[in-house]
């Protein structure tokens, strides 16, 4: 059996650690280029030589005392669970900082291999640092690296090793004699003599036991104990800083300032933001509608009758071919054709999140927020809402206060996650072909709105009180690697397949089997589901949603809401009875039209970069044909439509939201909010159909 | 003078940061803001200041910055 080696990977916020980790391990954890991408701790395990290493990313911090909950995590993990090596990751760039939290590592004496990360970047700025005189004064392992393109990385493990083979402890940091004579005092008063220098400084500063000894201490010295003690911290943190780096002439022009100065300007920067989000949706959009119309048809010409023919052979039943048609290809299928237009939108999120964009948006947004009652870093989860409610609940953990974290996790739901922005391609493609841009800004708009108003009447009753200051870190712009973006974009699309897989098509069997109970059911409205579907219409019909297709579709939803369109897919093709089409299927000749297809969809999606209006979901359709779209035409109107993506985008229904909020908030609010977005998503709903009807 | 009274891109030395038990000002104190440090006004918005702390940048608000005397 392998022995293990548990490793705590520890440094300040957005210094690199989740990026060295996904080098070392090969996995593909988050990473971002702003303070607090990770609020959790995380492990990987790697083997290497005769051990397993047991590597535990903990969140970034500046100090081992935590205000927030994600610096709690990381204290507490470096407290209580002993770690057998401390990796400590540091930003060379501000290294003087960062040996501030290095010297509080060192207190606890053990077996510790410094990183010195972004090395490349310390040298354009004329910084040299003697690794080697590092390990000599501390009694460490100094390894330099440069994280996002692996130089140095595979030098991290066989130091690790080395020094839990060795049992390199570092050299005691040695504070001022006051300070040292005190913490003596606290040691020969201790019963259990096995405490590392950081106890012995908690329990001095803290502890009542001691209160004698820290007034005399602090009367000595003229300052409190915390004062004392960070003093000491520094200086040690500041000698060494002296000792091992070198300047070397002046340091070039910081390009990130010169970009600040126009990217940060109160007005401009303002209008470039809007800029950015219109891109962000332009290039998305256009961009994948092409890729979109070509897995529709790759998996309704191609797959869909290659799998017709292959189960005519077999002389399957009636009823599987039927399941395979509704369930498969009209439920699971249909949602799988988005792929595209999600993977396209994640590229373009992750690819602002790693270049040091997002939180410069906090500076921006401050002045607005402020208004509302929180600061501009409560901005950070409600962007990354855009991308999935879920991380960005989680990313709320940074928050110092608990009013902020719980008026921000009830404003996140409503930030429309690419899920919703399935249903709305899906049906603004049928009903406002002609302004599709306009009608998805809408319902982006409209969703930020119903936060604001959401935050609002929180801060108004329930969450009254101060907020807390702010303060945060801006990182230096960095242009990502097109293979960082991607790897992380196909865990975002790794994700979805796998729903598709499983939830997704869960659900759909589930609807059909539905469907077709009681056994021997002919018209589907009659079926188990057409019953609950009409039970719930009297609810919908005055919000414009008045047929049972339609609130059957809705109850799988909360399970995930792109489940609304496979459900439809199921519940249409089932209950209208779309044929397959399968006569004169020649596979070579259908392959090779969608190989000549994907070229095409590659020429169109590379041209639509050259235009500056959103083109794509002007979808060209024959009407009068029996396909899902022209069926959900004849059930709905523009105005029922549009109240249904409101209730789609209002309605917290997704189950992955309302897990992490159970966890986050606790049940209690959790339900109470999902009853709130309920009623708020029927009561817009019902504004917006009237609106629409009058109109 | 607090840094309200520092003109924009002008460097200044930090000469008192009061309410050290406050554990916000000692996050601060931890993200490098200390007494004798050189900082430079880069950018105000509204109710927050960004400064330029050696190779970093840290967004304060007004408030926060009362608690830093500067020369």
């Amino acid at each position: 059996m392998k022995k293990v080696i548990k490793v705590a990977i520890a440094g300040n916020p957005n210094v690199g650690k989740t990026t060295i980790l996904n080098r070392i391990a090969g996995t593909s954890l988050k990473v971002g280029n702003w303070p607090g991408v990770t609020v959790e701790k995380k492990e990987a395990v790697v083997k290497f030589g005769d051990y397993e290493i047991h590597l535990v990313d903990l969140p970034g911090i500046y100090t081992l005392e935590p205000i927030s909950e994600d610096e709690r995590i990381a204290v507490h993990f470096l407290e209580e669970e002993r770690p057998d090596v401390i990796l400590n990751i540091i930003e060379t760039p501000n290294i003087e900082r960062n040996l501030l939290l290095t010297t509080e590592l060192l207190e606890f004496g053990i077996p510790t291999v410094v990183v010195l990360n972004m090395i490349d970047e310390a040298n354009k700025l004329g910084m040299e640092v003697d690794d080697r005189r590092m390990e000599e004064l501390l009694g460490v392992k100094v390894v330099k690296t440069i994280g996002r393109t692996g130089v140095g990385v595979n030098r991290i493990l066989p130091a690790v090793v080395e020094a839990y083979e060795k049992n390199l402890i570092p050299k005691p940091v040695i504070y001022g004699d006051e300070l040292e004579r005190a913490l003596q005092k606290v040691y020969e008063s201790l019963p259990k003599k096995d405490v590392t220098k950081h106890t012995l400084i908690k329990l001095l500063s803290e502890s009542e036991d001691f209160l004698e000894l820290r007034k005399e201490i602090e009367s000595k010295l003229g300052k409190g104990i915390h004062d004392i003690v960070n003093d000491e911290r520094y200086a040690f943190a500041h000698g060494l800083f002296a000792e091992v780096v070198r300047k070397k002439g002046v340091s070039a022009r910081d390009v990130t300032d010169v970009i600040d100065r126009v990217v940060l300007h109160p007005y401009l920067g303002f209008l470039i933001f809007i800029g950015v989000i219109y891109l962000v949706f332009k290039l998305s959009f256009d961009f994948s509608s092409p890729f979109v119309d070509w897995v529709d048809g790759f998996i309704n010409d191609f797959l869909a009758p290659l799998a017709y023919s292959a189960l005519g052979l077999l002389a399957l039943p009636d009823w599987f071919l039927r399941f395979f048609s509704e369930a498969v290809v009209g439920g699971v299928g249909f949602v799988i054709t988005f792929v595209p237009l999600i993977a396209t939108l994640y590229f373009f999120i992750t690819f602002l999140e790693m270049s040091g964009y997002i939180p410069r948006v906090a500076f921006l947004m401050d002045r607005f927020m402020h208004r509302l009652g929180l600061h501009g870093k409560s901005v950070i989860p409600l962007i990354l809402g855009f991308g999935c409610n879920v991380p960005a609940i989680v990313a709320t953990r940074t928050m110092e206060s608990t009013r902020d974290k719980l008026l921000v996790i009830m404003m996140i739901p409503f930030m429309s996650c690419p899920a919703r922005l399935v249903v709305y391609a899906f049906f603004v493609s049928i009903f406002f072909k002609n302004h599709p841009a306009l009608v998805i800004t809408f319902l982006y708009l409209l969703g930020i709105l119903v936060a604001l108003l959401t935050g609002f009447l929180l801060r108004k009753t329930v969450y009254r009180g101060s907020m807390l200051h702010f303060v945060m870190e801006l990182p230096p712009y960095r242009l990502p690697s097109l293979r960082a973006v991607l790897t992380i974009v196909w865990v975002h699309v790794k994700d979805f397949l796998y729903r598709a897989g499983t939830l997704i098509f869960g659900a759909s069997i589930l609807i059909w089997l539905l469907l077709n109970l009681p056994p021997g059911v002919k018209n589907p409205s009659e079926s188990v589901a057409g019953s609950v579907g009409r039970v719930l219409v009297p609810v919908f019909e005055p919000i414009g949603i008045d047929n049972w297709k339609a609130t059957t579709s809705l109850i799988p939803a909360f399970l995930a809401r792109e489940i609304v369109i496979s459900s439809m897919g199921t519940i249409y093709t089932s209950a209208e009875g779309i044929e397959p089409q399968e006569e004169g299927f020649d596979a070579a000749e259908a392959f090779k039209e969608q190989v000549v297809g994907l070229g095409l969809a590659f020429r169109d999606a590379l041209g639509s970069l050259f235009t500056l209006s959103i083109t794509s979901l002007q979808v060209e359709e024959e009407e009068g044909e029996d396909t899902l779209r022209e069926l959900i035409r004849r059930d709905f109107t523009p105005a029922s439509a549009m109240s249904f993506m409101v209730f789609i985008l209002i309605y917290t229904s997704c189950l992955g939201t309302y897990a992490v909020m159970v966890r986050e908030i606790g049940k209690l609010r959790a339900t109470l909010f999902l009853g709130y977005s309920f009623v708020m998503a029927w009561l817009v709903g019902f504004v917006v159909y009237r609106l629409m009807m009058v109109l | 003078m607090n840094i309200d009274a520092v003109p924009l891109g002008q460097e200044f030395t930090i000469k008192e940061i009061k309410d050290k038990d406050n554990p916000i000002v000692r996050k601060l104190y931890a993200m490098g803001l200390k007494e004798g440090k050189r900082s430079k006004l880069l950018l105000k918005n509204g109710r927050v200041y960004l400064l330029r702390l050696n190779n970093s940048r840290l967004i304060i608000d007004r408030d926060l910055a009362k608690f830093i005397e500067v020369a």
